[in-house]
Parts: structure tokens; C-alpha cells; sequence
């Protein structure tokens, strides 16, 4: 079951004539999916909310530019996420990393006294999303994490539906490859 | 193993853990609001929906399409035998009758077979 609805169209519509109202209030339906999919991406608080700031000032600037057109809000508003999360690494790889700040990579196997613990924790698949391709873990956030369906998937990572289809299958191979499940 | 995938995706999807701060939330919401530019503002008018536009077409659509038959069906009423709308004036004169005064006498003139031409027995 989606937890979430179909944005309605007068709602955008609003928005697209600089509404405040309505932009707060498409603000305050996608400010939590959006950070969470930020933070699963870029794996630092800081850095998720600078992302998701950057992507909703985006959204304020394009919004009048924005079509349905078949292409739902919350598809448009998922491909400026995914630009800005590409924007973001950009930056990062142009910027020197100090090498204290390097070494504190996070060990996705369990710490001995957790050995006890079978169940398996989000921590963990957190921890193993980075060493995923980047669409694999765009796919596994989007389906799984977010529940889109793979319609609104294949305009957001601009591929055709059988190939999300069968990147799914990939992505979650792996993942479960590297999680030992 | 495959439901605690699940759970974990599930978990990804509400936990208060992976939320963002209240008080970043409220700020980030006043930053980006003052973003918002009066300039580009114009005024909203809602659109009908595609299902509802296609009805209002359809029925300008019916509409037009019986005025003009009403309209060629008035015209054919003035026609004589071997013109354009002579055929359009025969079949409604057989199918419904006539309302044109003019045309209906014209048409009972013109459809009355004349006894002075007939063969004489």
C-alpha cells in the first residue's frame, strides 16, 4: 500500500502561479520523503539537509516551468532530487577530503556484542547502500524505500519500464548479496 | 529473511530516526517561502478536467452538428428537382413531413402528378 497520495493538480497549479500557500503545503507533504531519500544517498545529516534546502529552492525557482504533460509532480520533483544528489557528489570529488575524515567509513557488519542479534537492522542496509551502484541504490530508495511505481520510476531515471523492472531484480540481488540474507 | 528486507524498508519509510529536525524543517520552509517571487505571480484559474473537457467537446460537437443538418434540411426545403439538396428535401418530406409552409406547397406542387400529362386512355 502507497503511503502516500497523488498530488492534486489544482494544488500545483497554485503553486505554479507563486502561490505561498500552496507551496508550503506541497513542502510540507514531500520535506520528509525527500530528506530521507537525500540522507540514504549521501549518509550525513548535515549534508541531507543542505541537499533537501537546495532542492526545494529549486523547486520554488522551476515550478512555473513545471508540465504534467503525463509527467506527475512528484516524478519532476524526484529527477531535481536526483540532480541535485549528483550535483552534490560532484562537488564533494572536487573538494579534498582529509584523510581523518576518509577513514571513518562505516563497517556494515555487525559489532561483536551484536552478534547475538539476528534481526536484521535498517543501519545495515543503510551502510551497504553506498557500495551499491548509484542506480541500484536509486531503485532500491524509489521502489522499495518509496513504494513509486515503476511508471513514475522509469521518468525519473529517464530508462524504459522493463529495464527498471529488471534493474529491481539486480539491485536487490546485490543488496541481499551483501547484507548475507 | 525476505520479510525482514521488508520490515526494514518499511522501517527506512517511517522511523523518526531517519527524519529530518523539526526546527531545520520550520526553517528550511521560511528560507524557501521568501524565495517566492510576486513578480512571476499570475492569477490561478482552474482547468476543467481532461474527462470533463472532452464532454463539453462532444457536445459542441452534437450541438453544431444538428444545427447544420437543422440549417441544410431548412435550405433543401427551397430546392427544385435536380438540384444539390432536392434528395435531402424528398427524404425528409417522407420521413417527417415538412414544417416549411413555402416549401411543403412547392414540394406538393412539384411531387402532384400533373393529370394533363398522363397518357390518355
Amino acid at each position: 500500500m502507497r503511503i502516500h497520495k497523488r498530488v492534486d493538480k489544482h494544488l500545483v497549479a497554485k503553486a505554479k502561479s507563486a502561490d505561498k500557500a500552496a507551496i508550503g503545503k506541497l513542502y510540507d507533504m514531500f520535506v520528509d520523503r525527500v530528506y530521507r531519500f537525500v540522507f540514504a544517498r549521501v549518509g550525513s545529516k548535515e549534508d541531507a539537509e543542505d541537499v533537501t534546502e537546495q532542492v526545494f529552492v529549486k523547486v520554488v525557482a522551476n515550478i512555473g516551468g513545471y508540465e504534467e504533460r503525463g509527467f506527475p509532480f512528484e516524478a519532476w520533483l524526484f529527477r531535481i532530487v536526483r540532480n541535485q544528489i549528483t550535483d552534490y557528489y560532484r562537488q564533494k570529488r572536487n573538494n579534498h577530503v582529509p584523510l581523518d575524515v576518509a577513514i571513518h567509513v562505516v563497517d556494515p557488519s555487525p559489532r561483536p556484542e551484536e552478534w547475538v542479534v539476528s534481526r536484521l537492522q535498517y543501519e545495515e542496509v543503510l551502510a551497504a547502500l553506498p557500495r551499491l551502484p548509484n542506480s541500484y541504490q536509486e531503485i532500491i530508495l524509489l521502489k522499495f524505500v518509496h513504494e513509486m511505481e515503476n511508471g513514475e520510476i522509469s521518468k525519473i531515471l529517464e530508462k524504459p519500464v522493463d529495464q527498471v523492472r529488471v534493474l529491481q531484480s539486480r539491485a536487490l540481488a546485490k543488496l541481499k548479496l551483501l547484507l548475507k540474507i | 529473511m525476505k520479510n525482514d528486507l521488508k520490515a526494514v524498508f518499511a522501517e527506512m519509510r517511517i522511523s523518526p530516526k531517519l527524519s529530518p529536525r523539526p526546527q531545520f524543517v520550520r526553517n528550511a520552509r521560511i528560507r524557501m517561502l521568501n524565495q517566492v517571487s510576486p513578480s512571476n505571480k499570475r492569477a490561478y484559474t482552474p482547468t476543467l478536467s481532461l474527462g470533463l473537457s472532452l464532454f463539453r467537446l462532444a457536445l459542441v460537437i452534437i450541438v453544431s452538428l444538428l444545427l447544420l443538418g437543422k440549417g441544410l434540411i431548412y435550405t433543401a426545403g427551397f430546392s427544385v428537382p435536380g438540384g444539390a439538396l432536392y434528395p435531402l428535401k424528398r427524404m425528409n418530406s417522407t420521413l417527417f413531413g415538412t414544417d416549411n409552409t413555402a416549401a411543403s406547397g412547392s414540394f406538393q406542387i412539384s411531387a402532384t402528378p400533373n393529370p394533363t400529362s398522363g397518357s390518355p386512355r
